[in-house]
């Protein structure tokens, strides 16, 4: 999946409907899969991913065009994971194991059991697609488990495919602060997926 | 070069960051280095797994009815400035009385001890024990 080309401010800045909802179609996948690594909840993807298109809708009009649109998207849904994962550590002293449960219940299971379209092994032999699941599980909790900070930059460089100055604009920091992160984001995660990674 | 000197620069190498010079002396340590040069490979490798993950794109809700929910939420009439602010307010209290109120009440004791010297202060600081005392009657009669 290629990167979408940036927005075309005339017919943003003119907000109709059509145009409004062509900037829908063209990125709300990247966005939703953004908030799904950031949170690791496909439910708190749905409520991130809408919440940020409605605040585009309502603030075009803030926006200043210094900087891409996907920029400015994506740094709304950063912003609005960010608050979302603060407010579910708050209460997590409230709910730790049920939240275990849950997302091993929902989300893990969905992804180990049917993936999406496209991520089929085609090589077909069961043991390689079990590893490949497995792998997969263990590659995203691996990932949430990494501070915010250090996931921001792995979703947004290898699964988003940002170059370091687009993160560092998005993130509002030095590009040496998004190469530090992600090196040491790498690291960490390399580490815990030890048994599965070549080269080690 | 040293190791410890390459450390970061393992990484973008790994990703096709580093400008000709650098790579070139990155590629000629690797030659000699087996150390490094798995490194490397991890690097790479882990890279490739988690691109992968891109795919779960596909996972979206379907197009129409993603657009329908934000067309309806956006075009939803906007709270009031005050009734907004009330709005943050209670999830401002919420958020905070939340995991105090899921404590045992052994580790609520030194908060409301706090609490009470903080309000003797303040009421013997502006001289409204009066006004206090008659609040107590009235609530408690």
């Amino acid at each position: 999946m290629g990167r979408p080309p940036d927005w075309n401010w005339g017919q943003l800045g003119f907000l109709n409907q059509a145009a409004f909802e062509e900037m829908v179609a063209t990125y709300y996948r990247r966005v939703w899969n953004i908030a799904l690594q950031m949170t690791g909840d496909a439910d708190d993807a749905d409520d991130v991913a809408q919440e940020a298109f409605v605040r585009v809708y309502r603030s075009i009009g803030r926006f200043r065009r210094e900087s891409q649109f996907s920029t400015w998207l994506y740094r709304i849904t950063m912003n609005l994971c960010t608050d979302l994962l603060r407010r579910r550590r708050r209460r997590a002293t409230i709910s730790l194991d049920q939240l275990e449960a849950e997302s091993h219940n929902t989300y893990w299971d969905s992804v180990a059991a049917g993936h999406p379209a496209g991520t089929h092994n085609p090589s077909g032999s069961p043991v390689r697609e079990l590893e490949a699941a497995e792998l997969r599980v263990k590659l995203k909790e691996a990932i949430l488990s990494l501070p915010d900070s250090y996931r921001s930059v792995i979703v947004l460089r290898d699964i988003e495919g940002l170059s370091y100055r687009e993160i560092a604009s998005v993130l509002r920091c030095p590009e040496g602060t998004v190469m530090s992160r992600l090196f040491y984001a790498k690291k960490a995660l390399r580490d815990k997926l030890q048994p599965y990674i070549k080269g080690q | 070069l040293r190791c410890d000197n390459l450390r970061h620069r393992l990484l973008l190498y790994a990703e096709g960051e580093l400008n000709d010079a650098s790579r070139r002396q990155v590629a000629a340590h690797l030659t000699t280095c087996e150390r490094c040069r798995s490194a490397v490979e991890s690097f790479q490798d882990l890279t490739r797994t988690i691109r992968a993950l891109r795919d779960e794109a596909a996972m979206a809700p379907e197009e129409l009815t993603f657009a329908r929910t934000v067309r309806r939420r956006a075009s939803a009439p906007r709270r009031s400035g005050f009734s907004d602010l009330l709005g943050r307010l209670g999830s401002w209290v919420e958020d905070v009385a939340e995991p105090l109120l899921e404590q045992p009440v052994q580790a609520l004791l030194p908060f409301g001890l706090v609490l009470w010297l903080a309000s003797a202060s303040v009421v013997s600081r502006f001289g409204l024990e009066g006004i206090v005392a008659k609040l107590t009657a009235a609530l408690l009669l």
